[in-house]
């Protein structure tokens, strides 16, 4: 009797393993792109299945497209990058990790109604989640990570724990050295020709983002340099919301 | 005669089948993996990487020439350490970069820097003096190919 306990046991073990595995499939290759299979690399193939846990990276001016499971969800493995593949699925839930190690991708996550979507995209500085949304990630030990959404809602959050909620043309910028990312408005306020400043903030706070300490606190300070720095002004905003 | 046609077709399917290609070259993944590891880059490992990044196959083989093309830079041998300003005099000639003055009059180390900090191609901070490590070139490329309309 016991052997076929064992014998049911094993084969339900096996089978529940078999259906947590999604099917990681190439879609398209462009240029030089490869997996790593064990020491070697080896080039990547229009249609080629690939195991869990898979390293992928492409050459100059080339790209792979990969589905990562049955709900159509893809990535654009951009030039230069390389990146690891987790991806788990069963009918009511999807499971996929991204290690992003040098490079950049485009997601695509399509929203599927009873489906509950974990999909997380990791650098060594940071982790971007999404549900229903197209993105765009890139990871480099110079400019930090940076999230930009284009449709949809992501979450981006550092390795303290730090998060932001951004949707839009918004991005997530987190560098290296820093405890958290980058205003999630930085593009606005570099590519504007005026200074750009947060809702509801009081001349003294925005005095405070003028100038340093020194020149606010120092009991030689010459305060007078504030007089007449913040005035009223009228503009017309048009708000596009996402 | 039949024999030549079965022993085509045989090979035919068998490099089908194994999926061997001919229009794909590992060789330079395998050297940007190499690069990636490297804690300290090269102006050698520049001038292959940017001649991969304008087409070249046999950059990686170092079968192709560096003479005609615009980012080499005179004075310097392959073995030398690659600083932030040499690979961003290389960028700014590969790509014809505007967005500083001073770049365009004083073709310099300096200025070139500056012009890529103006584009968005290096983080604000650091010299052009500083050494670039194998990932920040790799990056550093990953910059210009997306300036490049990368795919």
């Amino acid at each position: 009797m016991k052997p076929i306990r064992m014998t049911i046991l094993a084969i339900s073990i096996f089978a529940f393993t078999a259906s947590l595995q999604a099917e990681i499939s190439v879609i398209k290759v462009e240029g030089s792109a490869a997996y790593k299979d064990g020491n070697k690399w080896l080039p990547l193939r229009n249609g080629q299945k690939l195991a869990e846990g898979v390293k992928v990276s492409t050459g100059a001016n080339s790209y792979a497209d990969i589905k990562l499971n049955s709900m159509n969800h893809t990535i654009r493995v951009k030039p230069f990058s390389m990146l690891q593949v987790f991806s788990k699925e069963t009918k009511t839930d999807t499971n996929t990790h991204i290690g992003l190690k040098r490079g950049g991708i485009m997601a695509k996550v399509p929203r599927e109604g009873k489906v509950k979507t974990i999909f997380k995209v990791s650098s060594p500085i940071a982790t971007s989640s999404v549900r229903g949304t197209e993105e765009n990630i890139s990871y480099g030990p110079d400019n930090g990570m940076l999230i930009e959404v284009i449709t949809g809602v992501i979450e981006g959050s550092n390795t303290l724990g730090r998060n932001n909620t951004i949707s839009g043309r918004q991005k997530f910028v987190q560098m290296y050295s820093k405890a958290q990312a980058l205003h999630i408005l930085q593009d606005v306020k570099n590519a504007s020709t005026i200074q750009v400043y947060g809702n509801g903030l009081t001349a003294e706070e925005i005095a405070a983002m003028l100038y340093s300490d020194d020149q606010l606190n120092s009991p030689d300070g010459d305060l007078s340099i504030f007089d007449n720095q913040v005035q009223n002004a009228n503009i017309n905003l048009k708000i596009i919301w996402p | 005669m039949k024999k030549i046609s079965f022993f085509y077709i045989t090979f035919l399917l068998i490099l089908a089948i194994t999926g061997v290609g001919f229009t794909q070259d590992v060789t330079q993944i395998t050297f940007l993996s190499e690069l990636d590891n490297k804690a300290a880059a090269t102006y050698g490992d520049a001038l292959i990487i940017f001649k991969l990044q304008s087409g070249s196959t046999a950059a990686v083989k170092r079968k192709s020439s560096s003479k005609g093309n615009s980012f080499t830079l005179p004075g310097y041998t392959e073995g030398n350490l690659l600083t932030r300003g040499m690979a961003s005099l290389m960028a700014a000639r590969y790509l014809d970069l505007g967005g500083s003055f001073m770049y365009m009059i004083f073709d310099t180390e300096r200025y070139a820097y500056k012009a890529c900090i103006a584009n968005d191609i290096f983080a604000e901070g650091g010299s052009e003096n500083d050494k670039m490590t194998g990932p920040e070139l790799i990056e550093f490329l990953t910059r210009i190919s997306d300036m490049k309309g990368g795919k």
